[in-house]
C-alpha cells in the first residue's frame, strides 16, 4: 500500500511540475517537454489500483484524489472509494511553507478526524516522502539530465534520459524513455546507489484531458516494486483539470455528534 | 559348478568392488534433512494445514536472534540490535524482520494523533534507560521482544521463508553477526536455527565418534582373532554394504534424516556378525588336527556356513522390513536400504570373502592356539555351558522375571519427539533453547486459523476470550492476536476517557478503517502477521513455553474444546502439532513393525526348520531382550522418540542372527551323535564365539557415543550397547537353556 500510494504521489508530482516547453532537444528540454504536457495544477482523478503481493494475491482499491495550491499552500485529498468497508475514508496532506504541515485522518465509520503533524518521520510513515521531495525538491532546475543512448520500444524510438539528484550523494537514479513523434513518457526505471533496478513503471494509453484537452494523461499505470516483490496497476477512470477548486473541497466531512475537539483543532491548523 | 566364486575370484571381487565404488560416486547427491515436517506423510492433516497456513501468512517459522548483557536497555546494544535487524532483513530466505523498533506508539495528544515508532529516539544516559523500561513495559508490541524482568536479554525476530535452505540462512546469519561485534553475547534460537545445530552436531559427533568406535570396533576383531585378516574380512564387508546403502539412498532421492544415523549401526551390528562367522570357522578348521590348505578351507567355510548365513539374512531382512509398516517415511526408507545392505553384505559373505580369503595363506595352528589363551573365552564358555545344562530351569525362570521386570518398565517409558530435548550440557543452542523458553515466551507455535469476516468485531471477541483463556494456562508463553493490534490502534482514535479507548470497535467497518489506514502508514508487515492480505483469514498465535509433546498433547485438546462451536475457526496447525503426531506414529509404528517383525521371524524359522516350535523358541528369547530393552528405556528415563524406537530393529536383526547360528551349529553337532550337554558345549565354543566376538566389538565400538553431547547420540550409543547384551546373554544363556531343557525334535536329525 505504501508503494501504490507513492506511486500516485509520483505520478501527481510529474504533472505538478511548472515547465518551460521548448523545441530544444538537450535531455532537460526533452524533459521538461514530455512533463509540460501533463496536467499541472488544480486537477481532481478517480484511480482503480489493483496490488498483486508476491504470492500473486490481488487487492483492489478505488481513490479520488483532489490536488490543488492555495498560495503557499499545497493539499493533497485523497478518498477511499474501494472496498466498500473503507469506502468514506479519507486523509488529507497539507503542506505549509516554511513549518510543518499537517496530514489529517478522517475515518467515517466513527466520525473522528484524527492528525498527524507532517514531520518528515511521519510523512515517511504514511508513503508520503515521494510527495514531499516531489513538492519540495524537484524543480528541474535541482535536477542532473543526462542523454544516454536512444532505444526502442514496441517499435517507436525514444529518448533515453538519464535523471539524478544534484543534492543527492547517494547516486541513486533513475531513466526515463520519452518517446520521439510524442513527447511521452512511456517508462520510468529507478536505479539505487548499487545500480540495482528498485522499480519499473510503464504509462501507456494517453488520452487528453478533461477540461484541458492540450494535455494527456497515461491512463493506465503499472509500477513493478521489485524492492517489496509488488505490481500495481492503476487505471484512471477519470483525469480532470480543476480550476474551481477552493479550499472547501479541502475540509473533512464532519457528521452531527463528531469530536467537536478534533474538528477544532483541524480549522485552526488550517 | 558348487565353488564358481573361487574359479571366478578375480571377476567376482572386481565386479563386487564396482558396485560399492559406483555407489560411493553416488554420495555427493546425498544431503541432510533434519526437518521434522517431512518425517510425516504430506497428506497427514497438521501438514496439509500447515502448508495451507504457510501460503496464507508466509513462512511461519523464525528464528530469534538475542543479545545476552548485564542490562540490554542500552545506546550501543539497542544501536547494534536495530543494524542486525535491517541487516538481516535484508537477507535472501527471510520474509521479514521484527524488532522492537518495529513496534508502535500510539496515542492521541491535542487531537493529533501520535504514531510514532517505539524507541525511535535511544535514550544516552540512566535516567533515560529507565524511563525506557517503563516504555517498554508499557507497550504489548515491545515488551515481547525483552526479558522484562530483568532487562538482560532482548530479540529480534526473523521470518524465515520455508523454501529456503536452514544452513545457507544461518550461515549468512552468521556472517552478518561477525560484522556487527559488540560487548553482548549474541545467541540464535527458533526451529531452523535447532534444526541446523542437530545436523551440525550429528556431522560433527560423527566425524569424531565413529571413527572411534569403528577403531574400537578394529582393535576387538584384531584382538579376538590376532590377524588382520579377521579385523579386515568382516570389516570390509559392512563397509561395502554401508556403502551400497547409502548409494542406493542417492540414487532414490532419499535423504539423510535424524534416524539415518541408525542404519549404519544396523548394518555395523548385523553384517558385521556373518563376516565373523566366517572368520572364527576358518580358524577353527585351521588348527584342527590335518589342517587343510585355505583353497579347502574356503570351499569348507562356505559349504557349512552358507545356509546358516543365508536363513539369518533373510529372516532378519524379513524382520527389518516390518518397517515398511511405518506411517513415519524415513523409519520405512531406512527398512529398506537395510533390508539392502544386508541382502549385499549376505552376498559378500558367502563369496566375496572366501573368494578374498582364498588369496591368502592360513594363520599357523601355534598363532590360533595363542589367540584362544589371550581370549580366555573358552573357559567363560565353559563356565556358560555348564550353568545351562545344569540349571536351565533357573535360567529360564530368572529370564522370565527379568522380562516380567522388562513389561513393569514399560509403563514408565516416555514417548517425546521434541527435537529442543536433544541438547545437553551448556552448549549454546541448550541455553537458547532454555532462555527462549524462560524469558521469551517459546519459539514453538500453535496456531488457530479463522477464516470468513475476521475482521468483524464478532469474531474479534472471540478470539479476545480465547486469548485470554489460553494466556492462563501454564504451558503457554505469549498469545497474540489481531486483538492487540486493533485495540492498539483504537487508541489513536480515541481519548484515553472516551468509549473505545483501548476496545475492539463496534462496527466491521471501523476496524477495516482503522486496518487501512494503519496499513497506509507502510505498517504491512505488522499486520500480515496476522490477517492476510484481503483480509479473509486470520490466526491467533500461541506459543508454547513447555514444547513436551505431554504439554502440547494437553494444550491442543483445550484449544480444540475452546473452539469446537466457533463456526469460523478453520483449523488448529503447527509445527508443534507434527511432533504429537509424529509420536502417535512412532508408538503405533513401533507396535505394528515389531509385531510384523515377530510373525515373520516365526513363520520363516518355523519353515526353516519345518516346526512351529523353532518358531516359538526363536522369537521367545527375542521378545524378552525388547522387553528388557523398553523395561530400562523406561526405568533410566529415555524416551521413545523417532530414533530409539527404531533401536528395537537392530535388536531383531542382531538377535536372530545369533539365534540361527546358534541353532544351527546346535543341530549339527546333534548330527555327530552327541548328547545334549556336549553339543552345548562344542556350540558355545565354536559358534559362541564368534557370536561373543561380534557383540563384543559392536558393544566397545557404540559405548564410544555415549560420550556425545548429543543425547540422541548418547542414548544410540547407550541403546545398542543394551540391545547387544540382551541380545548376547539371550544367544549364549537363554536359548541353550530353552534347548537342553526341552529338547526340541527339530534339532534331531531325522
Amino acid at each position: 500500500m505504501q508503494n501504490s500510494v507513492k506511486t500516485i504521489i509520483f505520478i501527481i508530482s510529474l504533472l505538478l511540475f511548472h515547465v518551460l516547453l521548448s523545441a530544444q532537444e538537450d535531455p532537460r528540454q526533452i524533459y521538461d517537454r514530455a512533463t509540460g504536457q501533463m496536467l499541472s495544477g488544480n486537477m481532481e482523478i478517480m484511480m482503480e489500483l489493483d496490488i498483486k503481493d508476491k504470492k500473486g494475491r490481488v487487492k483492489e482499491k478505488g481513490f479520488e484524489v483532489l490536488v490543488a495550491s492555495f498560495g503557499d499552500v499545497e493539499k493533497t485529498k485523497m478518498s477511499w472509494q474501494k472496498p466498500e468497508a473503507a469506502k468514506g475514508t479519507t486523509v488529507i496532506f497539507t503542506e505549509l511553507p516554511d513549518e510543518t504541515g499537517v496530514i489529517e485522518v478522517y475515518t467515517p465509520s466513527n466520525g473522528k478526524i484524527r492528525k498527524l503533524k507532517a514531520t518528515p518521520e511521519n510523512m515517511a510513515m504514511v508513503g508520503s516522502e515521494a510527495q514531499m521531495t516531489g513538492m519540495t525538491s524537484r524543480d528541474p532546475d535541482d535536477l542532473m539530465f543526462t542523454h544516454l543512448p536512444s532505444q526502442e520500444i514496441e517499435g517507436k524510438p525514444c529518448h533515453r534520459i538519464e535523471v539524478k539528484d544534484k543534492n543527492s550523494t547517494d547516486q541513486a537514479r533513475g531513466e526515463l524513455l520519452v518517446e520521439m513523434d510524442t513527447y511521452r513518457i512511456v517508462q520510468i526505471t529507478v536505479f539505487d546507489k548499487n545500480g540495482t533496478k528498485t522499480s519499473f513503471v510503464t504509462l501507456s494509453d494517453f488520452q487528453p484531458v478533461e477540461g484541458m484537452e492540450t494535455k494527456v494523461q497515461p491512463m493506465r499505470i503499472i509500477t513493478e516494486d521489485y524492492e517489496n516483490k509488488k505490481q500495481t496497476e492503476m487505471r484512471v477512470l477519470k483525469v480532470a483539470s480543476r480550476t474551481d477548486l477552493t479550499e472547501d473541497d479541502f475540509l473533512l466531512p464532519l457528521r452531527a455528534g463528531d469530536v467537536a475537539e478534533s474538528s477544532s483543532t483541524f480549522r485552526n491548523a488550517d | 559348478m558348487k565353488f564358481w566364486f573361487i574359479k571366478y575370484r578375480l571377476s567376482l571381487l572386481i565386479a563386487l568392488l564396482g558396485i560399492t565404488i559406483g555407489s560411493l560416486t553416488l554420495f555427493p547427491r546425498l544431503e541432510i534433512d533434519p526437518d521434522l515436517d517431512n518425517y510425516v506423510p504430506v497428506e497427514m492433516d497438521n501438514r496439509v494445514n500447515m502448508n495451507h497456513m504457510d501460503s496464507i501468512f508466509g513462512g511461519s517459522e523464525m528464528i530469534l536472534v538475542m543479545l545476552k548483557d548485564e542490562d540490554v536497555v542500552k545506546r550501543s546494544t539497542l544501536k547494534r540490535l536495530k543494524n542486525l535487524s535491517e541487516e538481516l532483513g535484508n537477507l535472501e530466505g527471510i520474509d521479514r524482520s521484527v524488532s522492537p523498533f518495529d513496534a508502535q506508539t500510539i496515542s492521541t495528544e491535542d487531537g493529533f494523533i501520535i504514531m510514532e515508532p517505539f524507541m525511535e529516539n535511544i535514550p544516552g544516559d540512566q535516567a533515560g534507560y529507565n524511563e525506557l523500561k517503563s516504555e517498554i513495559l508499557g507497550n504489548r508490541m515491545a515488551s515481547r521482544f525483552f526479558s522484562t524482568d530483568d532487562f538482560e536479554l532482548v530479540s529480534l525476530m526473523l521470518m524465515k521463508d520455508s523454501d529456503y535452505s536452514d544452513d545457507l540462512l544461518i550461515t549468512a546469519i552468521d556472517s552478518v553477526l561477525l560484522e556487527h561485534p559488540g560487548t553482548e553475547e549474541v545467541l540464535l534460537g527458533g526451529l531452523p536455527y535447532v534444526r541446523y545445530s542437530i545436523t551440525g552436531n550429528i556431522k560433527k559427533d560423527l566425524k569424531v565418534l565413529l571413527p572411534v568406535a569403528l577403531l574400537l570396533m578394529i582393535f576387538m576383531l584384531f584382538a579376538s582373532f590376532r590377524e588382520w585378516k579377521g579385523v579386515f574380512m568382516p570389516f570390509s564387508v559392512v563397509i561395502m554394504s554401508m556403502i551400497l546403502s547409502f548409494g542406493v539412498m542417492a540414487l532414490l532421492g532419499w535423504n539423510i534424516s535424524l534416524i539415518t544415523v541408525l542404519m549404519p549401526i544396523m548394518l555395523i551390528a548385523i553384517a558385521n556378525d556373518y563376516g565373523i562367522h566366517m572368520i572364527a570357522r576358518y580358524q577353527e578348521l585351521a588348527q584342527s588336527e590335518n589342517p587343510p590348505s585355505m583353497l579347502e578351507i574356503c570351499r569348507q567355510i562356505y559349504t557349512d556356513l552358507k545356509r546358516p548365513i543365508i536363513i539369518a539374512g533373510l529372516t532378519t531382512i524379513g524382520g527389518i522390513l516390518g518397517l515398511l509398516t511405518h506411517t513415519m517415511i524415513p523409519a520405512a526408507q531406512i527398512g529398506v536400504l537395510t533390508a539392502i545392505g544386508i541382502g549385499f553384505s549376505l552376498i559378500l559373505s558367502i563369496w566375496f570373502l572366501p573368494a578374498m580369503l582364498s588369496y591368502f595363506q592360513p594363520v599357523g595352528k601355534v598363532r590360533v592356539k595363542k589367540i584362544r589363551r589371550v581370549m580366555s573365552a573358552d573357559k567363560w564358555l565353559r563356565k556358560i555351558s555348564h550353568m545351562v545344562t545344569n540349571h536351565p530351569k533357573q535360567v529360564i525362570i530368572t529370564s522370565v522375571l527379568v522380562g516380567v521386570l522388562g513389561i513393569t518398565g514399560i509403563f514408565f517409558i516416555k514417548v517425546d519427539t521434541n527435537i529442543e530435548g536433544y541438547f545437553l550440557g551448556n552448549s549454546k543452542v541448550s541455553r537458547s533453547i532454555k532462555l527462549i523458553n524462560e524469558k521469551l515466551g517459546g519459539s514453538q507455535f500453535i496456531s488457530i486459523l479463522f477464516s470468513g469476516e475476521v475482521l468483524s468485531p464478532e469474531i474479534l471477541q472471540r478470539m479476545e476470550y480465547y486469548e485470554k483463556v489460553l494466556s492462563e494456562d501454564p504451558a503457554v508463553g505469549t498469545v497474540s492476536s489481531p486483538v492487540t493490534l486493533v485495540k492498539e490502534l483504537s487508541k489513536g482514535f480515541y481519548n484515553v476517557d472516551e468509549e473505545g479507548y483501548n476496545q475492539i470497535p463496534s462496527t466491521l467497518n471501523e476496524v477495516y478503517q482503522f486496518i487501512e489506514i494503519f496499513t497506509m502508514g507502510g505498517n504491512e508487515e505488522a499486520v500480515e502477521q496476522f490477517v492476510d492480505y484481503n483480509y479473509e483469514n486470520s490466526r491467533l498465535l500461541v506459543s508454547l513455553k513447555d514444547g513436551s509433546n505431554m504439554e502440547g498433547k494437553r494444550l491442543l485438546k483445550k484449544m480444540q474444546e475452546l473452539v469446537k462451536d466457533d463456526p469460523d475457526v478453520s483449523f488448529i496447525a503447527g509445527s508443534s502439532l507434527t511432533k504429537i503426531q509424529l509420536a502417535d506414529m512412532v508408538v503405533s509404528g513401533q507396535i505394528k513393525s515389531l509385531m510384523l517383525a515377530m510373525v515373520v521371524v516365526f513363520v520363516l524359522l518355523a519353515l526353516i526348520f519345518r516346526s512351529g516350535r523353532a518358531g516359538f523358541i526363536s522369537v521367545l528369547p527375542l521378545s524378552v531382550a525388547i522387553l528388557v530393552l523398553f523395561g530400562l528405556m523406561g526405568f533410566f528415563g529415555i524416551t521413545l522418540d523417532i530414533a530409539t524406537a527404531l533401536i528395537s530393529s537392530i535388536m531383531i536383526g542382531v538377535g536372530i542372527d545369533y539365534t540361527i547360528h546358534y541353532l544351527w551349529r546346535f543341530k549339527e553337532e546333534l548330527a555327530k551323535g552327541v548328547g545334549h550337554k556336549e553339543a552345548t558345549l562344542k556350540t558355545l565354543t565354536t559358534t559362541g564365539r564368534g557370536i561373543i566376538i561380534n557383540a563384543l566389538s559392536v558393544i566397545i565400538g557404540f559405548m564410544v557415543l555415549t560420550l556425545s553431547n548429543f543425547a540422541p547420540l548418547r542414548f544410540f550409543g547407550a541403546l545398542v550397547v543394551i540391545s547387544i547384551t540382551t541380545c548376547l546373554i539371550c544367544a549364549l544363556v537363554l536359548i541353550p537353556s530353552i534347548v537342553v531343557l526341552v529338547k526340541p525334535r527339530f534339532l534331531e536329525t531325522k
